[in-house]
């Protein structure tokens, strides 16, 4: 064992450590998720699948800083993560452009918050605005654009940010399903390119097992991580690849994980209602 | 057969409307309604003892326009009304702020905001012309309430459309609080903030003058009522044309405003 094995979060990985979160509302305490441990090692991508109202995007929110857990941490390079942190930038399902900037001014909003001098942060936006593929609509509006443009959009303010980890909660959820799936390759694209850990979150098996080097699927409430399955496909993921037995194998293994979790937690929603 | 006619006319106008620019179309329609005007009093349609014709108006415009009365008149409507707008706005905006921060007392409160729309706030003149006196204050007074329900209403609706998303935004990139509400939440509320404000200009100029019409001792309200109790049709019908330029200044100065911060509109 190396010592970077035996303390991962020592090189940028980030440690989510026996995290448990719980609510209380009207006097009755509620475990949204009971125990979850994992680690997205530098540079790979990650999803979170599960059934919805599992607390994917609770977890999610864990890690970026936004929501305190109950009990245990999320760390990196040794730090804990306690408050929003500008190099865990966030992709959001609905549309989160500001409708009244450019393009370019959008993509260069966390940098101007973060008071990057206005030449630099025109620089940075337009180099990346070529990675997420929309040089030449710098001077557009976001209503300009379609709605898996102004998710490209997002995409590249979160990546000018140089992100020790990108956190995506469903950010194709919004989309139509041709839509998605052509914006989901061109964030593979996009991935292979920069090589940035991410943690996604989705309900979509295929659009997992497509991007991530791993999946994590979660359980119903309270949420546990169930299994963690590990995406042997080669890179890049071309057609031929997304097209093969092996892909859809992975596809089959993770229904099998998730089916009686998502058939439970559909029972228990009808009973609730009833 | 007139069927046909009026689609003959159809035919041939709507073209040409819409050939023309916008302005050009604007200047017809009031060159229309002065036009109408004309004839109605020339026609014996209407007295001209009861409506002047608008070319003795025009006649007298320069005449009232030289004299210090008119300006100090004017002076003291806008005055009144924009200090009664700067409340209005101040107050209304930041009331509305807390109150959508405190949605336990803005829900007790709802009610008597919503009602407060319908009261017609004039009726409480007489008993501040009691409290404060015959001068700007009981006016000042009644503007700044009529218009200080429009501001706080549409700043409560402005700042509860704010899109969770991006409040979000604004928490994930680590905004201080002023960040946040400089480069993310003002402009977001801004579309429904603005027509607020200048809706409560309209109520507080609307307020003055139509309170200076009953008791006061100066404004172009007050003007108006006198020299319509004297039978003087002609200077109120041009007091009445430079109300309505007025007001109409404004509001085309408010547009531009607009368009100057709501940089989505450029």
């Amino acid at each position: 064992m190396t010592a970077w094995d035996r303390d991962p979060a020592a090189r940028g990985d980030v440690v989510v450590d026996e995290v448990r979160m719980t609510y209380v509302s009207e006097g009755r305490t509620t475990v949204a998720i009971e125990n979850a441990s994992g680690t997205v090692r530098k540079g790979r991508f990650v999803s979170i699948i599960g059934p919805s109202g599992c607390g994917k995007s609770t977890l999610l929110d864990i890690v970026a800083g936004l929501t305190r857990p109950t009990s245990g941490q999320v760390r990196i390079g040794g730090e804990s993560v306690t408050s929003p942190r500008r190099d865990f930038p966030m992709v959001f399902q609905d549309d989160s452009t500001l409708h009244w900037r450019t393009v370019l001014d959008n993509v260069a909003l966390g940098l101007e918050i973060a008071g990057v001098p206005k030449a630099e942060r025109r620089a940075r936006a337009r180099d990346i605005l070529g990675v997420v593929g929309l040089r030449g609509f710098e001077h557009h509006r976001p209503r300009q654009l379609s709605g898996g443009m102004r998710q490209r959009v997002a995409i590249a303010r979160a990546l000018v940010m140089e992100p020790a980890m990108l956190l995506m909660d469903e950010p194709f959820g919004a989309l139509d399903q041709q839509t998605r799936t052509l914006v989901g390759i061109e964030l593979l694209r996009i991935w292979e390119e920069t090589r940035t850990s991410v943690l996604f979150v989705t309900h979509d098996i295929r659009e997992a097992v497509t991007l991530s080097d791993e999946v994590w699927v979660m359980s119903r409430r309270p949420s546990t991580i169930l299994d963690v399955v590990h995406v042997d496909l080669p890179r890049p993921r071309d057609t031929d690849v997304l097209r093969s037995a092996q892909f859809e194998g992975y596809v089959g293994v993770l229904w099998d994980l998730i089916q009686a979790e998502v058939a439970s937690a559909m029972r228990e929603q009808e009973r609730a209602a009833s | 057969m007139s069927v046909l006619d009026l689609g003959g006319i159809r035919m041939s106008i709507r073209p040409a409307l819409g050939r023309m620019p916008a302005w050009a179309t604007r200047v017809v329609v009031v060159a229309a309604l002065l036009t109408a005007w004309h004839l109605a009093v020339a026609g014996g349609l209407v007295s001209s003892l009861t409506v002047p014709a608008p070319l003795d108006c025009l006649r007298r415009l320069p005449g009232i326009l030289g004299t210090a009365a008119f300006w100090s008149d004017a002076a003291r409507s806008l005055r009144t009304t924009v200090e009664a707008f700067a409340a209005a706005a101040a107050i209304g905006v930041l009331a509305g702020a807390l109150l959508t921060r405190l949605p336990v007392v803005a829900r007790i409160l709802e009610p008597y905001i919503v009602g407060a729309y319908a009261v017609p706030v004039v009726v409480f003149y007489p008993t501040f012309l009691v409290v404060f006196g015959l001068g700007t204050a009981p006016i000042v007074l009644t503007a700044f309430l009529m218009a200080v329900v429009p501001v706080l209403m549409t700043t409560m609706v402005a700042l509860s459309e704010l899109r969770p998303t991006h409040r979000k935004l604004a928490r994930s990139l680590a905004c201080t609080r002023w960040q946040a509400f400089r480069s993310i939440l003002l402009p977001s509320a801004l579309p429904l903030l603005l027509p607020g404000l200048k809706l409560g200009f309209v109520y507080a100029m609307a307020a003055t003058v139509g309170v200076e019409f009953i008791v006061a001792d100066a404004g172009l309200g007050f003007r108006i009522g006198e020299l319509y109790r004297n039978f003087e049709t002609v200077d109120m019908y041009v007091h009445i044309l430079a109300m309505i330029a007025v007001a109409a200044g404004f509001n085309s100065l408010f547009n531009l405003l607009e368009r100057v911060i709501r940089k989505d509109l450029a």
